[in-house]
């Protein structure tokens, strides 16, 4: 074997060109392949960094109408003390704070956790200590913050850090403790910034009176098996301990249960939304398989390169079987070159693997919220890249050894020119290239439907303003706000940024749409039933000042818009609803007028109907809104909305300075451009665009390598048969055709092939495609024509050298 | 019908010196005869024949094909003027492997922009005349040797040259296959045909009328 190895390291060297090919197509392959496995590593594979995350389940809460949801407070506290099949239920909640540091404020993401969170886990912290056991139990009284690693290196790094306090909130905090740098909650992909107990909400989250209501679906739960009891008995448990609750609170709890996920399945509900674990999951297998395409094509061409490579060493592999060597030692021999060869290119996988994560984290966008996607290669994803790298090597140099260890003794010694391959005219090497072709055609039609739907995505009305509109959000409940005093900050600042010459209006809102602060309640219509509660369903709610609809120019359809009278509070209250809700809640009826209320609160006469908008993505099918006046300071934030003459980019700096002056306590959570806004929005399309644009892009690279490789070493093949066609009197455009005529007709059936399978595959990626058709026709021919032009080109350049062959050459070649 | 002034032909060697193969022919061939080129190997015999074959052009001297200027004429002229007129029999006989008998003796015609029925009626009446119908589904493989180059015989007359050029046809080929080969060019010669060919012997050499002697690139006799 070491004999083997060495001489199939001198092969490489001494075959500079076909090692440099061969390496440049396997390290493209397997640093496609080791970088999205690192994605999916990330995001599915890896386990949480917990002690036994096999007995680790989330506990949701099963509504009969709308799934499965998070769970409310009161209810948490109920399951965790009456059970006895988890030896510890754990909650938390994500939720913005206002960090205050040097005089100035910036808006932090942290989480509200239960005191038992990091025992539940089994989490120690990195430096210092996790909650004790009294922290979580007194109202405001246990001012305990636990920091990220990656905060605590933000603030410094300092190991002297524990016992010194922040501010939060404008509240001090003391740091006890710091997680392990693996360690980043249970959600993928969303890395808080600090953990502090559950009994610090009263500075935390002031004004949120939902901790205290069974209706409010907002705490994540999760719960540590006890050993010998499996989910399925201790969903058992929770049931009943549901059905008493139901029974104890029936307003709150009506046909509300529970239902188990084992947490390693629902970690990327962070992602989705706990109904939408599987959107992750698909997304992954499609990359996987884009990227397992691009090496099947890179292996198809090395296979290639390999065949044509072994003809020339027809001659030595006839004097090894000369002097005694078996086919077994043969193969086994140039197996070693291949998979030597492999590994070489594995390597380079890595390496580009390792710059392609730089690249995707570079493209990340910024968002409120901190994002913690590090698709480095870790010992796992470099051993998947080792075992790809092998299996390569197996793949692409199997084929060339055993046809090549076949070989006709005698035949390779005498080593005759042939003018053909006779029987052999659809080698291997052909099939290799149509497979290669039909394989790219696949990915190149994926990469046109997904930059077709970019294209569209870009197209789609998002039913408000696009244009000359700055976004600025705060709030006011971090800096101490209560919501009545909120209410009045945020109109006096209204009124400063409206008197900005450059300021056409400006309004405030709670909901950004396209992005956060949306958030859902439960609606009874009045007269909907014996029972209207039981029919109450989910609507999306905005509270928003009197001129939000012209300022984002969302067009009133029927009735009016607010009054400065309906933002005051003790008047009748009213409501706005988008022709959504209207249709869906009022089918056949006119909304205006009629009468709805919210779980146990005062009825709301609907006064308009508005045009939808595009609430929460792009792709998403119109969910009810309903836009009620703005009272008072909302819970999450406020946003101004500033339409402006000219481009935003001025107003929001001068919002930014006036917010500053005004207050250095207030967190300002986000400002953007609605046409960097809508960026955000577009970002997944973008990104499919671009990933399987790129990966297209380096298919159609690779398929024009092989139909050149192919067509090059064939023209060489008959370069005898060639120059006796030339010296038989045929012409230029004759051996041109001739030349063409073979490679193209590869050409051709690899696009039949891959239009069958792109026909057939297609419309599994339909639901991420914003409406295009995945079997665009568009898009079919333009992306068939551009490969069959690379093929065109790719078998024209030997065409062009079959044309130089020197008959007098080629025939004194023999 | 074909004649040579002071032709030359060189291949560059390093530091800018030549090795000369042809070195000042002087030559004439008049329609209807049978000229062997005869020499040792090296003399430059198939040099001289790729060049009054016009398969190379990178000489210098003066080439008269009948009327036709033949070192003034440009490469596609040259090619045409070829293909008219000239045949051309290897001592590998040089058929295609992929293609059957009937295929091999179409493609010259091919080349000459012969319409499919006009090949199909030549073609037919050529395999009639050497006699080989029941080969003409046959590949090259399934020949003998004799018979392979009975196939490249026919099919350098099929488009009716002036000039058939032949380089050591029977080279390759036992004595009685041999004889039967230089039998028919004898046969073509009297019906009219020109046919130059190179041999290293002096029996096939006998079925001609001339013997041109080459060393060391140059006419000796």
């Amino acid at each position: 074997m070491v004999q083997d190895i060495r001489y199939a390291m001198r092969m490489l060297v001494k075959s500079p060109g076909f090692t440099a090919v061969a390496f440049l197509a396997i390290a493209l392959g397997i640093g496609v392949n080791t970088t999205i496995f690192g994605i999916v590593n990330t995001l599915l594979l890896k386990p949480l960094p917990v002690a036994r995350p096999e007995q680790l389940v989330m506990v949701y809460t099963l509504d009969a109408r709308n799934g499965k949801q998070a769970m409310s407070y009161p209810n948490y506290r109920d399951f965790a003390e009456q059970n006895d099949v988890l030896s510890g239920l754990a909650a938390y909640q994500f939720t913005p704070m206002a960090m205050t540091a040097g005089g100035e404020t910036t808006n932090i993401f942290g989480q509200l956790a239960s005191g038992n969170y990091f025992a539940v886990l089994q989490v120690p912290a990195a430096l210092g200590r996790t909650f004790a056991p009294g922290e979580d139990t007194t109202p405001n009284g246990n001012p305990v913050v636990v920091l990220s690693h990656r905060f605590w290196k933000k603030l410094g790094g300092d190991r002297g850090i524990i016992g010194t306090v922040i501010t939060l909130n404008g509240r001090p905090f003391t740091i006890i403790g710091v997680a392990p740098a693996s360690f980043t909650g249970t959600d993928v992909g969303v890395a808080p910034d600090v953990w502090v107990p559950f009994a610090m909400r009263g500075w935390i989250a002031p004004g949120n009176d939902w901790y205290d209501n069974r209706r409010a679906l907002f705490i994540n739960a999760i719960g540590r098996l006890k050993p010998n009891v499996t989910l399925q008995q201790a969903e058992a448990q929770l049931k009943t301990i549901a059905r008493q609750l139901e029974q104890a609170y029936p307003e709150f709890n009506k046909e509300r249960s529970v239902t188990l996920d084992p947490l390693e399945r629902a970690k990327t509900q962070g992602l989705g939304g706990p109904n939408n674990e599987g959107g992750v999951q698909t997304v992954s297998l499609l990359l996987l398989c884009t990227a397992a395409s691009i090496l099947l094509i890179a292996c198809a061409n090395v296979a290639n390169l390999m065949l044509a490579r072994a003809t020339t060493r027809q001659r030595e592999m006839a004097v090894r079987l000369a002097l005694g060597a078996g086919r077994r030692r043969i193969i086994q021999q140039l197996l070693t070159e291949s998979v030597l060869l492999a590994l070489l290119g594995g390597i380079g996988g890595i390496v580009l693997a390792y710059w392609f994560g730089d690249v995707l984290l570079s493209l990340l966008p910024a968002t409120p919220v901190p994002l913690a996607l590090n698709p480095q290669p870790d010992a796992r994803v470099l051993v998947f890249a080792l075992a790809l790298a092998i299996l390569s090597g197996v793949i692409f140099g199997l084929a060339p050894a055993v046809q090549t260890s076949r070989w006709d003794l005698t035949q390779g010694l005498r080593e005759r020119a042939s003018t053909g391959g006779g029987a052999k005219r659809w080698s291997l090497r052909n099939l290799l290239v149509i497979v290669q072709i039909g394989g790219s055609l696949l990915l190149l039609i994926a990469s046109g439907l997904f930059l077709k739907a970019f294209h569209k995505a870009q197209a789609i009305d998002p039913g408000f303003r696009t244009q000359n509109l700055a976004l600025v959000s705060i709030d006011l409940s971090l800096a101490g706000y209560d919501p009545v005093r909120g209410k009045h900050v945020a109109r006096t600042l209204l009124e400063q940024v409206r008197r900005d010459p450059q300021v056409l209006s400006a309004d405030l809102g709670q909901a950004v749409p396209l992005g956060f602060n949306s958030y859902g309640r439960t609606v009874f219509v009045q007269g909907a039933g014996s029972d209207a509660k039981s029919d109450g369903r989910i609507a999306s709610v905005s509270a928003i000042t009197p001129g939000y609809f012209s300022t984002m120019a969302i067009p009133l359809l029927r009735g009016r818009a607010f009054t400065e009278q309906d933002c005051e509070r003790n008047v009748p209250q009213v409501a706005i609803v988008d022709e959504t809700m209207a249709r869906q809640f009022w089918p056949g009826q006119e909304a205006v007028g009629k009468r709805f209320h919210f779980f146990q609160e005062n009825w709301i006469e609907v006064v308009g109907v508005t045009r939808p908008v595009k609430a929460n993505s792009l792709s998403e099918t119109p969910t009810p809104l309903v836009y009620v006046p703005m009272t008072s300071s909302p819970l999450g934030g406020v946003t101004f909305f500033i339409h402006t003459a000219a481009a935003p980019g001025a107003a929001l700096a001068s919002t930014h300075r006036l917010i500053r002056e005004f207050d250095n306590h207030i967190p300002i959570i986000y400002e953007k451009t609605i046409a960097d806004h809508l960026a955000f929005a577009l970002w997944p399309s973008w990104m499919g665009a671009m990933l399987l644009g790129s990966f297209g892009l380096l298919a159609l690279v690779l398929a024009s390598m092989g139909v050149y490789g192919v067509m090059a070493y064939s023209v060489n093949q008959r370069t005898r048969e060639l120059g006796i066609r030339i010296a038989l009197g045929a012409q230029n455009a004759q051996v041109l055709a001739l030349v063409l005529r073979q490679g193209m007709a590869l050409a051709a059936i690899g696009l039949a092939l891959g239009l069958v399978l792109a026909i057939g595959s297609t419309r599994l990626v339909g639901a991420l495609l914003y409406g295009v058709n995945p079997n665009d026709p568009i898009v079919f021919g333009l992306v068939t024509v551009l490969l069959g032009a690379a093929a065109f080109a790719a078998c024209y350049l030997p065409a062009r050298r079959a044309l130089k062959i020197d008959p007098v050459i080629a025939l004194r070649f023999e | 019908m074909i004649k040579l002034r002071h032709v030359e032909r060189n291949y560059p060697l390093a530091k800018g010196k030549f090795f000369y193969v042809l070195r000042d022919i002087n030559l004439d061939i008049a329609e209807g005869e049978f000229v062997s080129i005869m020499g040792p190997s090296g003399a430059g015999k198939s040099s001289l024949l790729h060049i009054l074959g016009m398969h190379d052009h990178a000489w210098t001297g003066e080439y008269f094909f009948g009327e036709a200027a033949v070192h003034h004429l440009k490469a596609k002229e040259r090619s045409a003027l070829r293909n008219e007129q000239i045949g051309f029999v290897f001592q590998q006989y040089h058929l295609l492997d992929d293609l059957t008998v009937y295929e091999n003796l179409e493609i010259p015609l091919s080349y000459r922009q012969v319409s499919k029925t006009e090949r199909a009626a030549l073609v037919a009446d050529t395999l009639d005349r050497f006699s080989i119908v029941g080969k003409k589904d046959l590949y090259p493989r399934q020949l003998s040797g004799g018979q392979q180059q009975l196939v490249g015989v026919a099919r350098a007359i099929i488009s009716n040259p002036k000039v058939i050029l032949a380089d050591e046809p029977t080279g390759n080929l036992h004595s009685s296959q041999g004889e039967e080969i230089m039998e028919l060019f004898r046969k073509l010669n009297h019906e009219g045909t020109t046919i130059v060919q190179v041999t290293h012997s002096d029996k096939n050499a006998s079925y001609g009328n001339r013997v041109i002697q080459l060393r060391d690139g140059f006419v000796v006799s």
